[in-house]
């Protein structure tokens, strides 16, 4: 895939449960209400695992890859499934 | 009023609906224009759509014209209208019904639509006459397409996805998108969703053309528009005016001041705030608005008189903002109310040590983050008013005085 991985989310879905800053704290940090600030621009070759926990993690299903799914293929990635 | 108006047009603004033999007298019938002509000729217009967000209105018939979506498509006239100070569409479907079911049946042959929604505020009950008694004006084979459906109160229910939303469900929250109106809305088909004063415009120039439409208007944005003019001056309410028309001029046509006003508020409860020596000579133009930071938005034009306080105005209407979220994207909720409370208490000089810092930093903590545009429009109102009554928020929160003449300490709430 040669377009750069990006995260994007369902607001409606976002309940604010703070997962996925858990799975990806060098990449997502909560508001002052609990809820995700996700990262401006594309999601950096060496922090795309922690990305795929944080999607794969969330309870909501709100945190998704944007376009057509995440980076190596399939909604989980490459790896599939939970660590 | 000007004596060159286009929309209003006709006879007298006395609160009648036009009925169809004048319009038709007026205006001719509606004529038949092959569908790539007229999305042509709105794209030649130039002409933005005028319910807010300012889309262009010719790319957006053509998105659906050309889209992918699935399903014979639909039209929805947007007449809403929750926007609290403007009245510009109310007015328009109260006097002018048959230009905006014009618009729409016009839509829907370019588009090959098969169903016409007429979203009518509900609580604009002489716009939701008008229109319902102009559908039954006319012929059975329009009146077969033509639905008037009672918008919800609420200041997000006029928002394209929650229009949509309602007209699926009977729920005026906004949805997720994607997927894009324009290829599932209504009933899943392709819909456009179009101000009910942007398919009165195209009613207008499918009679007389593109060139026609571009002859009026002084900046980039051509043509007339309805705007709305509140607060000190003679005659508030609707007006039709050029667009690029300054401030100034357009105060004159309502009559002329009646009082000494400090600030504007341009656009709506969603708009933009500027001082009024920055905005007298301004062209009320989205082009020449934009340019200096402001937006033109639904044309509401707001002055505030001196004696008025801005920090007051601002919190209420953020107050306002934040009681009409949807209450579904977690930002929007808790953030709104945060800031609600926190510039209600510097109104009310009760500020706390952080909340002016707080105030600037959740305006920018909540735009851009909900599945609508919502927290976005009031984070701009709060924010420009933070700006534009910086002195007046300073002394509220740190001396608990009001700057405004005539407004005392304590004297709120």
């Amino acid at each position: 895939m040669s377009r750069e991985p990006r995260l994007t989310i369902d607001w409606i879905a976002c309940n604010g449960y703070g997962v996925c800053e858990a799975a990806a704290p060098d990449l997502i940090v909560l508001d002052d209400w609990g809820y995700p600030i996700l990262p401006d621009g594309p999601i950096p070759p060496d922090l795309v695992p922690q990305a795929r926990r944080a999607v794969n993690d969330c309870p909501m299903l709100a945190l998704a890859w944007e376009g057509d799914g995440a980076p190596g293929g399939g909604r989980l990635g490459r790896l599939g499934g939970r660590r | 009023m000007s004596p060159t108006e286009r929309l209003l047009a006709g006879p007298p603004l006395d609160g009648r609906a036009e009925p169809l033999a004048s319009h038709r007298a007026r205006l001719g019938e509606l004529p038949t224009v092959p569908a790539a002509e007229m999305i042509a000729a709105l794209e030649a217009t130039g002409m933005l759509g005028r319910g807010g967000a300012g889309f262009p209105v010719g790319r957006k018939w053509r998105a659906i014209a050309e889209g992918s979506g699935r399903g014979t498509p639909v039209v929805v006239a947007n007449g809403a209208e929750g926007e609290p100070e403007s009245a510009k569409d109310r007015v328009l479907m109260a006097h002018r019904p048959h230009l905006v079911v014009d618009g729409a049946l016009l839509a829907a042959r370019t588009l090959g639509a098969d169903r016409v929604e007429l979203y009518v505020g509900r609580e604009h009950s002489a716009a939701v006459q008008a229109v319902r008694a102009a559908v039954d004006e006319r012929p059975a084979a329009d009146r077969a397409l033509l639905h008037v459906v009672e918008a919800p109160l609420g200041y997000v229910a006029g928002e394209s996805t929650a229009v949509v939303h309602y007209v699926n469900a009977k729920d005026a929250r906004p949805l997720a998108t994607p997927p894009r109106m324009s290829e599932r809305g209504v009933r899943n088909r392709p819909t456009l969703v179009q101000n009910v004063e942007s398919l009165a415009q195209a009613a207008l120039i499918a009679r007389n053309g593109p060139d026609w439409f571009r002859e009026r208007g002084r900046g980039a944005n051509r043509g007339t528009a309805l705007v709305t003019i509140a607060g000190p001056v003679r005659h508030e309410g609707v007006a039709e005016i050029d667009l690029g028309t300054p401030l100034a001029e357009l105060v004159e046509l309502a009559g002329g001041l009646t009082g000494t006003p400090q600030a504007v508020l341009i656009g709506g409860y969603f708009g933009t705030w500027a001082r009024i020596e920055d905005a007298w000579d301004l062209p009320l133009e989205p082009e020449s608005l934009k340019a200096a930071g402001l937006t033109f938005g639904c044309g509401l034009v707001r002055l505030l008189d001196a004696r008025s306080c801005g920090v007051d105005y601002s919190a209420r209407i953020m107050d306002f903002l934040a009681a009409g979220s949807a209450m579904q994207c977690g930002p929007c909720k808790y953030g709104l109310a945060d800031l609600a409370g926190a510039s209600g208490r510097v109104a009310a000089f009760g500020a706390k040590a952080t909340d002016l810092i707080d105030i600037d930093r959740w305006t920018g903590l909540v735009t851009g983050r909900g599945a609508c545009r919502h927290p976005d429009g009031a984070a701009q109102q709060m924010g420009t008013a933070m700006a534009v009554f910086a002195d007046d928020f300073a002394s509220h929160a740190a001396r608990g005085r009001c700057l405004a003449e005539g407004i005392s300490m304590g004297g709120r709430r």
